[in-house]
């Protein structure tokens, strides 16, 4: 960077020297800050009086969206110094300005007549003193305006950073309860803040690893309740459920969807040895995929659907390899210290995280598809099984504490290491798994 | 046999008489005496010299009356547009929310009344404890902040609160001796770290042997101080005259300076601009530090990928003529990425001009056109 910069020099004092007038002053700026943006959120006009309370719990969900990222600050409205209100009024930039505001979102909730609510933002860059993209609206059901709050948070989001949104998505998780010696196991959805909160199964039997599938719509998970491990596949609007077609004579477990939404693949211990197989849910039809005699389980496929990444003890520790779908060519691409586990390949296809266990401690980290550039995001007591936000760009684990006191909770954390923080819960949950946005 | 007891016994005695008190010798030295040069000042050199350092009272008189009451933007008549733009359909809900074109175009934003809104500055000077701080050790490795800029700063003392980085309306004070004490709070720049240090990173131990403290004060870029706190008590000059600038080493002063005069001159800007000597390297590296200060990276964005170029023309106040910043260039990255990367590059060059970058005037032709290249590089997550 010092060759660069001599060079830069070099070349800047030249053009200083030469006679030419029209040659601008060149600068070249290489560290920036890395800080939260301010943003306003105006609170939102109420066009109709019944819609007074929608309007005000819509912005507030809109700016815990945005300050939930760690990227942006919400600037208070005591602060303000002009105030919204006319949704098509003009925007007063200076006063925002003034307020060091980058960013201004209004917006204005009205219930229709026939029930519906109807939300309208608009966002503006202050600086720049233009609108960033075209006001929208949103119709939905009153029931639903907290989804409408995480649709207007996910434009505002992605006009801002470029990037996709995913407030508008859920998670399903263990939820446990009792002791830690007999915990009862339920599989819970709930929206990706942790609100609405819903159980899918009761605590008859224990349930572990649910994932959903590309659409949102169906939820694979693991249920002991013939004894033994076997797979299970829930339609999350129906809450029916049905066993998967598997082998019945070993245990069944770790699945996970492929991209297409049709072939689930996942691990088959038997006899002491586990492999990884994949199962056509149009067909029925198994296939094995690897056959070593080490342990081979928690496949997850690659976005585009090419690759798999899985952990193996073929090395003699457990590591991350990466292989074809049909089994061909297994990679190994972990080769840091201790173990490393439960990879899961990222949306955006960049990235593989993973669970490490090293000198005592649990991380969760990321990866590049070839294992290059590791970087370890957390460290803590126990630490595991990550899971990708439908943007690539936060992950969710779960994180459990020492002791016999010690439960498990939820934590996210943005892929840079920043924000880590608990997902606020009621009582202790594990093994979380991201939507993808929901449509 | 008795005789070597005797010997050896005495021998013994000395040797350990001498270990406990031979050191006495040293240590009865009486004290060094320190001797230090003395000389007699005045009275009005002794003021001189101890007046503590108060910030520009031209500040005062430029800005304070340039804040006025929240103005009221002409009543904005949203004109019905032609027709309505088609708005891009987003994406459908089926069941919970259906998103429809707006129901009315965007008018276009009233015109700006010419605000004089003074951006104030947030951070204000840092208490003196952050002065006093030794230095830290080299190799000490950055504590987590919520903030990661090139300088670090130490986070703020107990006693001291971050300064706010909303700063209400500025309200000329009718006795500006009296507000000073109470509203001088010690307020210290915004934690800041150099580099992201993740959880993984931290050190086990919550105790650290030693307290990490940034090696040296960090250069902050300056900027206008409120005009409440200026004025003090025993502030001898009138608040409208402004210091000389030999006798104002801070940029604060500077900018003050520059700001008020460019609010005089800015009426005859299109001077001919002499075609004068090139910009120092201090004068360039002050214009690229005050515009890198502004600019947010997020560095696990796929912007951060992107290394864009952008060109502006100035005004001879320093300000960016007509709050125009081009795109000449951008490479790397997806094109929602480089246009994230332009933008944020054109706040950072529109958020940090206030009033105007402090650029020498008399070289206006340097730098009339600026190009900057905006590199993340070397921020990029590793």
């Amino acid at each position: 960077m010092s060759a660069k910069r001599i060079l830069t020099a070099i070349f800047l004092a030249l053009a200083s020297v030469l006679p030419a007038q029209a040659a601008p002053l060149r600068i070249e700026i290489t560290e920036g800050v890395i800080e939260p943006l301010p943003v306003a959120v105006a609170p939102f006009i109420a066009e109709t009086p019944d819609a007074r309370q929608y309007a005000a719990d819509i912005a507030k969900v809109v700016g815990q969206n945005l300050v939930g990222t760690g990227l942006f600050r919400e600037i208070p409205q005591t602060a303000f110094i002009s105030q919204i209100t006319n949704f098509d009024a003009g925007v007063q930039y200076a006063d925002w300005k003034a307020i060091n505001a980058q960013a201004l979102v209004t917006g204005a909730v009205s219930v229709a007549s026939d029930g519906r609510i109807v939300v309208k933002f608009r966002l503006f860059d202050v600086f720049s003193e233009a609108p960033l993209g075209d006001g929208l609206q949103f119709v939905g059901d009153a029931a639903t305006w907290r989804r409408m709050a995480h649709k207007v948070s996910d434009q505002v989001y992605s006009r801002i950073t470029g990037e996709g949104g995913y407030f508008d998505s859920r998670v399903v998780y263990v939820a446990e309860s009792g002791p830690k010696d007999a915990r009862q196991k339920r599989i819970a959805i709930m929206d990706y803040d942790g609100a609405n909160v819903q159980f899918l199964t009761d605590a008859a039997s224990i349930v572990l690893a649910p994932r959903f599938s590309p659409q949102g719509d169906r939820v694979i998970y693991t249920s002991y309740e013939t004894g033994f491990p076997a797979i299970y596949e829930l339609n999350v609007n129906t809450v029916t459920r049905r066993r998967l077609d598997v082998p019945i004579d070993g245990m069944t477990f770790a699945p996970r969807f492929a991209p297409d939404g049709q072939t689930v693949v996942y691990s088959l211990a038997e006899g002491g040895n586990t492999d990884i197989y994949t199962l056509d849910l149009r067909t029925g039809a198994s296939r094995r995929l690897t056959s070593s005699p080490s342990i081979e389980t928690a496949p997850s496929y690659s976005p585009d659907g090419s690759r798999i990444v899985f952990e193996s003890d073929r090395s003699g520790t457990q590591q991350l390899y990466v292989m074809g779908t049909d089994g061909s060519n297994p990679q190994r691409i972990s080769f840091g210290p201790g173990r490393y586990g439960t990879p899961v390949w990222s949306p955006r296809g960049d990235l593989i995280a993973f669970t490490k266990q090293n000198e005592g401690r649990f991380h969760i980290g990321v990866m590049r598809t070839d294992g290059s550039e590791e970087r370890l995001l957390t460290a803590s007591f126990l630490d595991e099984g990550p899971t990708w936000a439908p943007n690539g760009r936060v992950l969710m684990f779960t994180r459990e504490s020492a002791g016999a006191e010690g439960a498990p909770a939820l934590y996210s954390v943005d892929i840079s290491g920043r924000n880590l923080k608990r997902v606020p819960l009621n009582g202790p949950a594990s093994d979380p798994a991201w939507s993808p946005l929901l449509p | 046999m008795t005789t070597g007891a005797y010997i050896s016994a005495t021998a013994h005695a000395v040797l350990i008489l001498f270990l406990l008190f031979g050191g006495l010798l040293e240590w009865n030295r009486p004290p060094e005496v320190s001797v230090a040069d003395v000389s007699v000042v005045t009275e009005e050199e002794f003021a001189a010299l101890t007046r503590p350092e108060t910030s520009p009272e031209v500040a005062t008189d430029a800005v304070a009356p340039a804040a006025p009451p929240v103005e009221e933007a002409p009543p904005v008549t949203a004109p019905v547009e032609e027709a309505a733009p088609e708005v891009p359909e987003p994406a459908p809900q089926p069941e919970a929310a259906e998103a429809d074109a707006p129901a009315a175009p965007l008018p276009e934003p009233a015109p700006q009344p010419e605000t004089e809104v003074t951006e104030t500055a947030p951070p204000v000077e840092a208490p003196p404890v952050a002065d006093d701080r030794p230095e830290a050790p080299e190799e000490v490795a950055p504590a987590p902040a919520p903030r990661v800029a090139p300088e670090p700063a130490a986070p703020a003392p107990p006693q001291a609160e971050e300064a706010p980085v909303v700063v209400e309306e500025t309200v000329p004070s009718p006795e500006p001796a009296e507000v000073v004490e109470e509203e001088q709070v010690a307020a210290a720049p915004p934690e800041a770290t150099t580099e992201i240090v993740t959880e993984a990173e931290k050190p086990k131990e919550l105790a650290p042997a030693s307290s990490p403290r940034p090696k040296t004060r960090p250069e902050r870029k300056p900027e206008p101080v409120r005009t409440a706190e200026t004025p003090k008590p025993e502030t001898p000059k009138p608040a409208a005259e402004p210091k000389p600038a030999a006798e104002t080493p801070r940029d604060a002063v500077a900018d003050a300076l520059a700001a008020a005069l460019a609010g005089d001159t800015a009426p005859e800007a299109p001077r001919a601009a002499p075609s004068g000597p090139p910009l120092t390297g201090g004068e360039r590296e002050g214009f690229r530090v005050a515009v890198q200060e502004c600019w947010v990276v997020d560095v696990g964005s796929q912007a951060a990928n992107v290394t864009v170029t952008v060109g502006v023309e100035m005004n001879p106040d320093g300000t960016v003529a007509g709050g125009q910043v081009r795109q000449i260039s951008a490479s790397g990255g997806d094109g929602s990425a480089q246009r994230t990367a332009f933008e944020a590059a054109r706040r950072a060059i529109l958020r940090c001009q206030k009033g105007g970058y402090a650029l020498p005037v008399e070289k206006y032709d340097q730098w009339r056109d600026i190009e900057m290249t905006f590199n993340p590089e070397g921020m990029r997550l590793k």
